[in-house]
């Protein structure tokens, strides 16, 4: 995941980006930046992550676990709407 | 003095008409931002076959066959464009022999959008100084072969488009380009560009495909924008002495309309006041002030004796305005 990050979307040094890293802290970050995260993990990983998900304050840990496990996404939507 | 008198304008728009909707390649939940964030709802593509030099001859033919004004009797052309033809030679020559202006020299200009803002004040200066009689200047941008068409923070905002104003020396003083005021920040070169295919980072020594492609940063762009857009037509107008109220009609750079919004906002000039048309074009680069300024005179919005403002800034970063008397 930090491999594909940095080669694709952040001209920022290698330690920047930690399991704690917010995608709010990445440098640019706003709504359009969002959907290329979207873009980019689906044509990484093939996995269709919802946009609501790729928040400011979503930890790229967070990402990571849906990564490995997309059958996870419908929880973690339902648990952001609830809090929402 | 003799001034630089406009006496003709034209623009050529690419046939292919591309909706938000037919960008298909961005997830269906995001299209609403393009209209959103930009105001742009639809833009004009070039075919496979078209290049920067094939809008900017249309658009050069478009404004000539106006007037009926024969292209031999041109004495230069500048072509402002940041997509062009190839890194060399300039994009102006392929245009100025299609056109069959064989008296005319021909050079290009990258100031990249700002490059009508360079542009009028390039042609002025060669008017005004009498080197040249007439000026042709063309702004022509294919900006869908130099982006990432994956990439939702630039690509969907932008649109191929050329247009052309022709400057002829006039004996008044009191119409054509009164002022032209022009700024440059290089600490901001990286803020806009393409990063690879130049002497800095040749291809050959690429690591992403995607350093091939244009890029921007664009919340920084968004707020150089609206500052330097705002401070620069004050700056045009306390120079020449105008007041802000005597402008009929501002021809902005049609990056983003939530950019002229603000602009307007600041100098509390009704938005009214600012000539749009990006909902249908686009950010169509340097071409986009002179695509509005030919489609503010054909639709009347400006007529003959109006006193307008042409403001425009991009990479660079670079900026400029022109106040204008039609």
């Amino acid at each position: 995941m930090k491999e594909v990050l940095l080669d694709n979307l952040f001209e920022i040094g290698d330690g920047s980006i930690t399991p704690e890293t917010k995608l709010g802290e990445i440098p640019d970050w706003d709504s359009m930046v969002a959907v290329n995260i979207q873009i980019l993990l689906n044509d990484t990983f093939h996995v269709d992550l919802p946009l609501e998900l790729l928040r400011e304050d979503t930890l790229l840990k967070d990402l990571v676990v849906l990564m490995e496990r997309p059958d996870k996404i419908s929880e973690a939507v339902r648990k952001f709407r609830e809090r929402n | 003095m003799r001034n630089s008198v406009i006496i003709s304008t034209g623009s050529h728009l690419p046939e292919t008409v591309v909706s938000n909707e037919d960008l298909t390649q961005f997830p269906n939940e995001a299209i609403h931002l393009i209209g959103e964030k930009t105001g742009v709802f639809f833009r004009r593509m070039a075919s496979d076959k078209e290049c920067t030099s094939d809008l900017a001859a249309r658009a050069a033919i478009a404004c000539l066959d106006k007037i009926s004004y024969s292209p031999k009797t041109l004495e230069g052309i500048i072509l402002a464009t940041s997509s062009p033809d190839r890194m060399q030679p300039a994009t102006a020559a392929r245009v100025q022999h299609i056109i069959g202006a064989k008296r005319a020299f021909a050079f290009d200009i990258n100031s990249v959008c700002s490059g009508s803002a360079f542009g009028i004040a390039m042609a002025d200066a060669l008017i005004k100084s009498g080197y040249c009689g007439n000026v042709l200047l063309v702004a022509s941008e294919v900006y869908s072969k130099i982006m990432n068409r994956k990439d939702f923070s630039s690509y969907p905002f932008f649109g191929d488009g050329a247009g052309a104003v022709l400057f002829q020396a006039g004996g008044t003083s009191f119409k054509g380009v009164l002022h032209s005021c022009l700024r440059t920040d290089g600490s901001g070169s990286d803020t806009i560009s393409v990063p690879a295919g130049g002497t800095m980072l040749p291809f050959a020594r690429m690591t992403n495909s995607r350093q091939a492609f244009f890029k921007m940063k664009g919340i920084d762009v968004f707020n150089f924008a609206v500052d330097k857009g705002s401070e620069i037509i004050l700056q045009l107008l306390k120079e020449a002495g105008v007041k802000i109220d005597d402008v009929k009609c501002f021809i902005c750079h049609q990056a983003n309309a939530n950019i002229i919004h603000k602009i307007a906002s600041i100098l509390s000039v009704s938005t009214d006041r600012f000539f749009m048309n990006l909902s249908s074009y686009g950010n169509t680069a340097a071409a986009s002030v002179l695509i509005a300024l030919d489609e503010a005179l054909s639709t009347g919005v400006v007529k003959k004796g109006n006193l307008i403002v042409t403001v425009a800034f991009g990479g660079g970063l670079s900026w400029g305005a022109n106040l204008i008397r039609i």
